[in-house]
């Protein structure tokens, strides 16, 4: 490792600086922005800043770049696998010709790697808002740029005065309005500020410039007067609070004020579908709750299901004939599983479940007591299963011996055969050289009545014809234990 | 498309905003730094790393946070906190922040002064490190100091020689320092 630098030495490297110089190298995915520019004849100043967009939904980590830390834009792959915005990764090779990450070298532009477009689509899909003060406007990444370039009305542009090189909203910016960018001081409060911007300072801060509502007549501060009509001013319309229940009365804030403290005979229905909607509210909630934990205990089930069906394959396979009688006593393990464990909303509303907690808890001995059996039943399966195997096992060894036997049988009439056909040669060839001629069909009955004779139990020393009874013999007390087992 | 011929695009569309009269404005140095630095404080806020732990300075200037460490068990500095210091550049994170020790510490890579040697704050800095990896990487040097380049040789010394002087030394500087 080469020594480090020493604290003195400053942070302030010529690349460093460099970046300053010329900071932004970094090539713009949408290349045909300006031109269409071009054709509205007025220019966006300045670029959309992807760094500072707000996302509506959390995005995903993996989609995040290592050096500005949010979602990629225009995102490349360096050869050794890692991925960044390309304006950031050229941005940090102005310092370092390596990967920020692994630090292996990297040849600006040349190494890059286009992303596969399945990480385009994630990317331009994200949800977005128009990071232009006083616009609402969502909408997926990828349309953005074309509503903050063309389209938002708060988009700052050129002033349309020639002389003015001033940025103003787009919405302002008509020659009809002219420069907007004079300085003014706002009449009631005695702010300054730009002309532009008096509107939005009657309608949003300034407390000195009041208007009178239409209804009380009192004066209220502009920027409240919305609030006051729906919320304060007794001259304004409004309903009864039970209206969801049922009530009519529409009338002026005062009149309805009355209506409710003298009585709405809707109140009774409109507390109890209050009560109603909350009891509702939990019963989402539990329902939620449940539907999770059911959701875990059926991922559970399909785990157990699978080792299941796996134990059966491997008995199966192991012995085919024999596995199934086996098989139709394994134990029912879906036990009461499709039961629903959620009663419906009657066990909440007739209060049979003090509170939800109770409710849970009850729901979790339930379970336990379901895992004990099936923890038991686990083990009587396991237990029958070892009988069963040790059962096929010696069958299976009964059968081996069996075989053996047979193939000694087997073995003796090849050597009994082989002793017969010996003999055979033998006789003919004394016989052949007796007569002095082929064998007449005498000399041919004659050599095979020895051999039958041979072969009578008993009448002969030959040790393999012993051998060959008791083979036998074994052979056909084994086939008959054989069955008698079968 | 190949990305050469996008940033050919690119220079050509950047022609023609010239032309329009107006070169784009960038965004001011700084104000990405604040961005990712906001990033880095969520990040922090929502899933802190066991004992590391950094905030922005009270004055709200966001360049500028505080930062702790808890010294790690097995260490002469097990049991100790020490407090921290971050300033960040305005090309942050293409440049490091400057990293200072406000705890006095006796550790080999550690100067008097509470300036830090270590090299990925330095020359081996990449803008995919952040707050968080310096901590974590400023807590694994309490365990192993790089006594091949010190800034406190007797601390160096002493680390392999004399555990338990070094163990008393370090009792001996570490005092606890008020945020100023
Ligand atoms: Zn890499
Ligand atoms: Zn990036
Ligand atoms: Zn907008
Ligand atoms: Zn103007
Ligand atoms: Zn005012
Ligand atoms: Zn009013
Ligand atoms: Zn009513």
């Amino acid at each position: 490792m080469p020594p480090p630098n020493t604290p003195e030495e400053g942070l302030t490297a010529p690349a460093t600086q460099s970046v300053y110089a010329d900071p932004f190298r970094a090539p713009s995915p949408h290349p045909s922005s300006a031109i269409a520019h071009a054709s509205q004849g007025e220019s966006c100043i300045q670029e959309l800043d992807y760094q500072s967009i707000e996302y509506i939904e959390p995005v995903d980590d993996t989609l995040l770049c290592p050096v500005c830390k949010t979602p990629f834009h225009s995102p490349i792959t360096t050869p050794c696998g890692h991925t960044f915005c390309a304006g950031c990764i050229n941005r940090a090779l102005e310092t370092q010709p390596t990967c920020p990450i692994d630090r292996q070298p990297i040849n600006k532009t040349r190494d890059y790697h286009r992303l596969p477009l399945i990480i385009k689509d994630q990317l331009d899909r994200l949800k977005v808002k128009c990071p232009n003060k006083g616009c609402d406007h969502v909408c997926p990444r990828e349309h953005l740029e074309g509503h903050y370039e063309r389209r938002c009305d708060f988009t700052l542009v050129r002033c349309p005065e020639p002389n003015c090189s001033r940025l103003i909203a787009r919405r302002d910016a008509t020659p009809a309005k002219g420069c907007l960018h004079r300085n003014v001081a706002c009449e009631f409060c005695h702010k300054s500020m730009i002309f532009a911007e008096l509107d939005a300072h009657y309608d949003h801060d300034c407390d000195g410039a009041t208007t009178k509502c239409p209804g009380c007549e009192t004066d209220v501060p502009r920027h409240r007067l919305g609030k006051h009509q729906s919320e304060d001013c007794a001259e304004g319309q409004t309903q009864c609070r039970w209206q969801a229940a049922g009530c009519v009365a529409v009338d002026k804030r005062w009149v309805i004020e009355a209506h409710q403290s003298s009585g709405c005979p809707f109140e009774v229905v409109g507390r109890l579908l209050e009560q109603r909607a909350e009891d509702r509210k939990i019963i989402d909630d539990l329902t939620r709750r449940l539907s999770s934990l059911e959701a875990a205990r059926a991922r559970r089930r399909d785990v157990r299901e699978r080792r299941t069906t796996e134990m059966a394959l491997i008995n199966g396979a192991a012995l085919p004939s024999l596995m199934s009688p086996a098989s139709t006593d394994v134990p029912d393990l879906t036990l009461n599983d499709n039961m629903p464990i959620f009663p419906g909303a009657t066990a909440a509303d007739n209060g049979m479940w003090s509170s939800p907690e109770n409710y849970m808890l009850a729901q979790f001995e339930r379970f336990e007591t379901q895992m004990e059996e099936l923890r038991k039943q686990t083990r009587d399966m396991e237990a029958r299963q070892s009988i069963n195997t040790l059962q096929h096992t010696t069958l299976v060894n009964e059968q081996m011996g069996e075989l053996a036997s047979r193939v000694g049988v087997l073995n003796m009439h090849t050597t009994w055969l082989m002793n017969m056909q010996r003999q055979s040669h033998a006789q003919q060839r004394a016989g052949g050289s007796n007569a002095g001629g082929p064998p007449n069909s005498s000399g041919m009955s004659h050599s095979s009545d020895t051999s039958v004779s041979a072969a009578r139990p008993g009448s002969s020393s030959d040790s393999g014809t012993t051998r060959y009874q008791g083979g036998s013999r074994r052979n056909s007390d084994g086939r008959g234990e054989t069955l008698t087992r079968l | 498309m190949s990305f050469a011929q996008d940033s050919q695009n690119s220079a050509l569309g950047s022609v023609q905003a010239n032309k329009l009269g107006g070169a784009r404005k960038v965004v001011e140095p700084g104000q990405n730094a604040a961005k990712r630095l906001q990033t880095e404080l969520m990040q922090l806020m929502t899933s802190p790393a066991p004992g590391v732990s950094a905030f922005p300075s009270a004055d709200g200037n966001l360049l500028s946070w505080r930062a702790t460490i808890e010294g790690p068990d097995d260490t002469p500095y097990s049991g100790l906190t020490f407090k921290l210091s971050f300033e960040f550049p305005a090309n942050y994170p293409y440049a490091p922040p400057t990293v200072l020790f406000q705890t006095p510490i006796y550790h080999p890579n550690v100067d008097f002064s509470g300036r830090i040697c270590l090299d990925i704050l330095k020359d081996k800095w990449t803008p995919a490190y952040n707050i968080q990896t310096v901590l974590l990487s400023l807590q694994s040097l309490l365990g192993e100091p790089n006594n091949a380049s010190p800034l406190n040789g007797e601390a160096a010394e002493l680390w392999d020689k004399d555990p338990t002087l070094f163990k008393t030394k370090v009792m001996d500087r570490h005092k606890d320092v008020e945020d100023e």
